[in-house]
């Protein structure tokens, strides 16, 4: 069994209808990269998995258990964690209390446990513990895509959605930010990651490519590089 | 007509008057500006909690209340009082705000219209006040006796002021403690900040929503039982006749997104409409001077004076 199931999750806004019924799976311990054009559908995919749209037909489960259906503070509790698109830090708090509001499901666990959480998350981004006291939204951009992660990450989850790590960053940063990624993702948490940049491809164990709400591509990370698809996908050529 | 000088009457009174009539308008927009940074709206029926615990709060202790002289003493009057108006403010996020969720924000403000005229309604119905006026205090159990003298100016304070000023103070400080310490206090700001990271994270913000209400509820009553005391008239629609207009001034004067803002807004209105009173004699005076120090204000900080989320 997979740790993360979709099956035949269709889904939309208002009586628009995005996705089309899409099945697919992640194992435990993997990296999955999901691609697409803009507007294919991709943040309705780690939205509706997130619980923050509700799905129309079909399931999610998580280890078995279904969680779609479950609002999205259950589903975080469950132990999936969204770093959502456009970051959407929380701007006026600091980032110290940005990150312990990532932790706000794991209440039981103590204080003591959720401190060492975010040292963890300050080993994987130093630069969050030099700025920890300043407010969110005075961070930069690239600043602000590692707090969303980091605060993702708070909640200890056992699967990791990220919507667009990479987007307005510069390549080198864009590939910092994928290296810490896959550090999170070998310290034993299955990362489902939203992507237009195959810079992120030499990390994907997975990958997944999204068309109109379909997809259309789903094998193995270091085959989709040999096999066109991406190449086909992003700039319609074969 | 400007008034002869006289340094009790034209100093400390007014300070200590000021102080009081501003925190009632400072609790006022304290609401409004929480309602505002959780659901974006102004909520038109946030002073009328504050009359529903007053009217409470005054024929627990001296009438009739649902046909039943309590006697109650002034203290359970006023926490009862406070009780069924931070009660309507729950309701009306329950009955009125939550069905309107998803609809356009400028539904949910006619909502709170409809709410401040159903509450004054109901007032009418529950609160036999007619042709009442000049109503003694609630807590006018012998604390109108001065207590001391405001120094620079010789004006006799109260002991019934001395308590309001003690109370608001503890008010304003325990505000800002929970804001900045407590667990709910920061869910209510990550909610007001970005709603969808704060779903993200597994704050539930219905739950946030309700608990906003229920204190935006309790500032709005607190706000009624103080002013009382003074106010000429108890009847339905009173703070909102006499407290909406300025604590929507504080709230602006404060940067509508401010809490300290707001309640810093609410003493500049309060001790501009005292000293404006106290030196000039014509009528509606005291509304033209908060006028023009908003204008004033407005043009020196558009944003306010403290236009920032805090
Ligand atoms: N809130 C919304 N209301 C209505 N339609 C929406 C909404 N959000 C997205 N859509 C539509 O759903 C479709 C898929 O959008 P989605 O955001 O999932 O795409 P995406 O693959 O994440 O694109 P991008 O790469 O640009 O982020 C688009 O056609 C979009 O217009
Ligand atoms: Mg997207």
């Amino acid at each position: 069994m997979s740790l993360l199931e979709v099956d035949g999750l269709r889904t939309g806004y208002g009586a628009l209808p995005v996705l089309q019924g899409i099945s697919f799976s992640v194992e435990e311990g993997e990296t999955a990269v999901l691609f697409g054009l803009n507007g294919a559908g991709k943040t309705t995919t780690v939205n509706a998995i997130a619980g923050l749209l509700p799905a129309w037909e079909g399931q999610v489960r998580l280890d078995g258990k279904v969680i779609s259906g479950l609002e999205a503070p259950k589903v975080v509790a469950a132990g999936v964690g969204l770093s959502p698109e456009g970051r959407r830090v929380f701007p006026a708090l600091s980032v110290l209390t940005n990150l312990r509001l990532g932790a706000w499901t794991r209440k039981a666990d103590g204080k003591k446990a959720v401190e060492d959480t975010v040292e963890q998350v300050f080993s994987y981004f130093p630069r969050l513990e030099e700025r920890k006291d300043q407010l969110a939204g005075t961070m930069s951009g690239g600043e602000q895509q590692m707090l969303a992660i980091g605060r993702a990450v708070m909640s200890r989850p056992r699967v990791l959605l990220i919507d667009e790590a990479s987007l307005g960053l510069s390549p080198k940063l864009a590939q910092t930010v994928f290296q810490v990624v896959s550090k999170i993702n070998d310290d034993g948490t299955t990362v489902l990651i939203v992507e237009q940049n195959v810079g992120v491809l030499p990390y994907a164990d997975q990958a997944l490519i999204m068309e109109k709400g379909t997809l259309t591509y789903d094998g193995r990370g270091a085959e989709l590089e040999k096999s066109g698809d991406l190449r086909k996908t992003y700039l319609g050529t074969s | 007509m400007i008034l002869a000088f006289d340094p009790q009457q034209q100093l400390g009174q007014p300070l200590v008057l000021g102080v009081i009539e501003g925190s009632v308008y400072g609790l006022i927009a304290l609401g409004l500006v929480l309602l505002y940074k959780s659901n974006r709206i102004f909520n038109f029926a946030q002073a009328e909690f504050g009359t529903i615990a007053a009217l409470t709060a005054y024929f627990g202790y001296n009438g009739k209340l649902f046909g039943i002289p309590w006697h109650m003493p002034w203290i359970v009057a006023v926490i009862v009082g406070i009780f069924l108006g931070t009660l309507s403010a729950v309701l009306t996020e329950r009955l009125v705000i939550r069905p309107l969720f998803h609809q356009p924000k400028v539904i949910m403000v006619v909502g709170t219209v409809g709410v401040l005229l159903a509450s004054i309604a109901v007032e009418y119905l529950v609160f036999p006040t007619g042709g009442v006026a000049a109503l003694p205090s609630v807590t006018d159990v012998g604390l109108h006796d001065p207590a001391f003298r405001v120094g620079f100016a010789g004006y006799n304070v109260s002991w019934e002021q001395v308590l309001t000023l003690l109370v608001l103070v503890a008010m304003a400080l325990a505000a800002v403690a929970f804001f900045r310490y407590s667990r709910q206090g920061t869910a209510i700001l990550a909610v007001s900040q970005e709603p969808t990271a704060a779903a993200t994270v597994g704050i539930s913000i219905s739950r946030v929503s309700l608990l906003t209400w229920t204190l935006a509820g309790f500032l709005g009553s607190v706000a009624g039982i103080v002013s009382i005391g003074g106010a000429p008239l108890l009847v339905p629609g009173i703070m909102t006749g006499t407290a909406l207009v300025g604590g929507i001034t504080a709230a602006v004067l404060g940067g509508v997104t401010s809490m300290p803002g707001a309640f810093v807004g609410g003493l500049l209105v309060g001790l501009v409409h005292q000293y404006t009173q106290a030196f000039l004699s014509f009528p509606g005076a005291q509304n033209v001077a908060v006028g023009l120090v908003l204008l004033l204000v407005l043009l020196v900080f558009p944003r306010g004076l403290l236009g920032s989320e805090t």
